[in-house]
């Protein structure tokens, strides 16, 4: 579990994060999202301390970082940046045992992992352990940037904006390559992107960030039809992401109301989980035009109306 | 002219430039390492190129002698410069995305620079080996003077009996020596740059 707790951080009297404080559960995917120089990268530099906090701190697993070995520290958390970030002089083979070596694994168990990483993104040892990066196309590049991270295991991984220099098709592939590995092996990921699309689809939790500060934490979903503030539904907006109507329930289109058990017989009653396609088929058939939502203790807590779902459905516009 | 002198000329340039290599990468390193201290060894070494070689090697002599001692350790002062300058710049011309990459994996410093900076650096230091190793066979000519030997010899005696042959002959030899360390570093040097992609775009 990462915890950070009200981190600042100044550049001589210039506040360039004000006050940061989130958690992240293990084998959580968390993105940072935000516009350009939010401080989104500086947050996610400061967990394997490439930048010292001025003020608070960062736990992992109830540690400070400040009282952990930098190197112990550093190796126990994968990076993956662009693909600028393999080292040239070195072998796609070589690139991937940088971190054992520091460990010092024997060669046997170095070569040993190789292999398995190699196989798990089908590119086969003999073929492509012995090229230079600059000989692999942008996206094996990459891989090979995400197999490095992975390769002594790390309980956490940070990727800063890993597929921004990838052309669509091949950033697809990556991401969904990326996210079964992640819950395959439980990491945690702290993923900093500024690509709204990119968070929905690999984030358990999305945190916007604007000028140092987290301006809403929430689930992709929920961050998504709810945006926090009208700064946010603009990036939203602007970046034309939405929700696919057959991934809405009840509890997406509805408009809270007092919770209170309904006596009238007449209503329609609907669980909150219950998916657009059921919501459709009651108004369908039972020709009213208002249906109450439940949640888990039979409580209803909120009205789908007409209304309510273009007020829905004009915020996304 | 005997194969002698040659050989004594390709002493002095190889021997010197041992020295120079050896000495000026650590010196390098250290100025990098180190900027503010590196600043002024920087502005020593080059003050080592202003001087005259002859006139150092006349102050020399009085300490070590006639010999060749005298006129390698001259060469080598006047030699750091391109090797110490190379191989500061070469290593700050690494990426700072390439040294913080290195950091956050967990390398210390020794091995950042091991593994990193200076196969990243390598073809700038190349250059300055180059630089210091054709630039020594023309400066090993002055050997001569303080008992050095060398083909400095032939072109002194050419000059003073005025025997254009011996002069042109000498001369050809030397650019012949030049010439082909040139290629040679060169040639590796080619070589070096192909096997790294030059990262910055």
């Amino acid at each position: 579990m990462i915890e950070y707790r009200n981190i600042k951080k100044y550049y001589g009297d210039k506040p360039i994060i004000r006050g940061v404080s989130f958690t992240v559960e293990k084998g959580q995917f968390v993105v940072i999202i935000g516009p350009s120089g939010c401080g989104k990268t500086t947050t996610v530099k400061m967990l394997n301390r490439l930048i010292d906090a001025s003020e608070g701190e960062i736990l992992i697993d109830g540690v400070s970082t400040k009282d952990m070995d930098l190197i112990k520290l550093r190796t126990s958390i994968g990076y993956v940046i662009q693909q600028i970030g393999l080292f040239p002089n070195m072998t796609v083979e070589e690139n991937i045992s940088v971190v054992p070596r520091i460990m010092k694994w024997d060669k046997e168990k170095t070569l040993n992992r190789v292999k398995e990483l190699l196989n798990m993104v089908n590119m086969p040892y003999n073929e492509y352990a012995g090229k230079y990066p600059r000989q692999l196309s942008g996206g094996q590049q990459q891989r090979i940037g995400v197999l490095r991270a992975l390769a002594v295991n790390p309980p956490i991984i940070i990727m800063d904006e890993p597929f921004g220099a990838l052309d669509p098709i091949t950033r697809e592939i990556l991401q969904s390559e990326v996210k079964k590995i992640q819950r395959e092996l439980n990491i945690t990921v702290l993923f900093i992107t500024h690509d709204m699309h990119e968070a929905m689809k690999m984030a358990d939790r999305i945190l916007f960030m604007d000028q140092g500060k987290i301006l809403q934490d929430a689930p992709p979903k929920e961050m998504l039809l709810h945006p926090a503030n009208e700064e946010i539904s603009k990036f939203i907006t602007l970046q034309e992401v939405s929700v696919k109507g057959s991934q809405m329930t009840a509890e997406d289109l509805m408009e809270a109301v007092d919770a209170e058990p309904m006596r009238d017989e007449a209503v329609i009653i609907v669980d909150k989980k219950d998916r657009l396609s059921e919501i459709a088929k009651h108004y369908e058939l039972s020709g009213v035009d208002r249906l109450y939502v439940k949640d888990e203790t039979g409580r209803v807590t909120g009205v789908i109306t007409v209304e309510s779902i273009i007020r829905l459905l004009m915020k996304q516009v | 002219m005997t194969w002698e002198m040659v050989f004594e000329h390709l002493y002095l340039v190889i021997v010197s430039c041992f020295f120079v290599v050896a000495f000026g990468i650590p010196i390098g390193i250290f100025t990098y390492y180190h900027p503010k201290a590196g600043k002024i060894v920087l502005t020593v070494v080059d003050l080592f190129q202003t001087v005259p070689v002859l006139a150092v090697m006349g102050l020399l002599m009085t300490v070590f002698g006639a010999n060749s001692v005298t006129v390698i350790i001259s060469m080598v002062l006047y030699l750091l410069l391109p090797i110490v300058r190379n191989t500061n710049t070469g290593l700050n011309s690494v990426s700072p995305i390439l040294k913080e990459t290195a950091d956050a994996m967990g390398m210390n410093r020794w091995q950042r620079l091991k593994s990193v900076e200076f196969p990243m650096a390598f073809s700038f230091i190349l250059t300055g080996i180059r630089i210091a190793v054709v630039t020594a066979v023309g400066v090993a000519v002055f050997g001569t003077f303080v008992g050095g030997g060398g083909l400095g010899s032939i072109l002194y005696r050419g000059i003073r009996i005025q025997n254009f042959d011996l002069i042109i002959s000498g001369t050809l030899v030397l650019m012949l020596m030049s010439v082909f360390f040139d290629y040679l570093l060169g040639f590796l040097e080619k070589r070096q740059g192909g096997i790294y992609e030059k990262t910055e775009r």
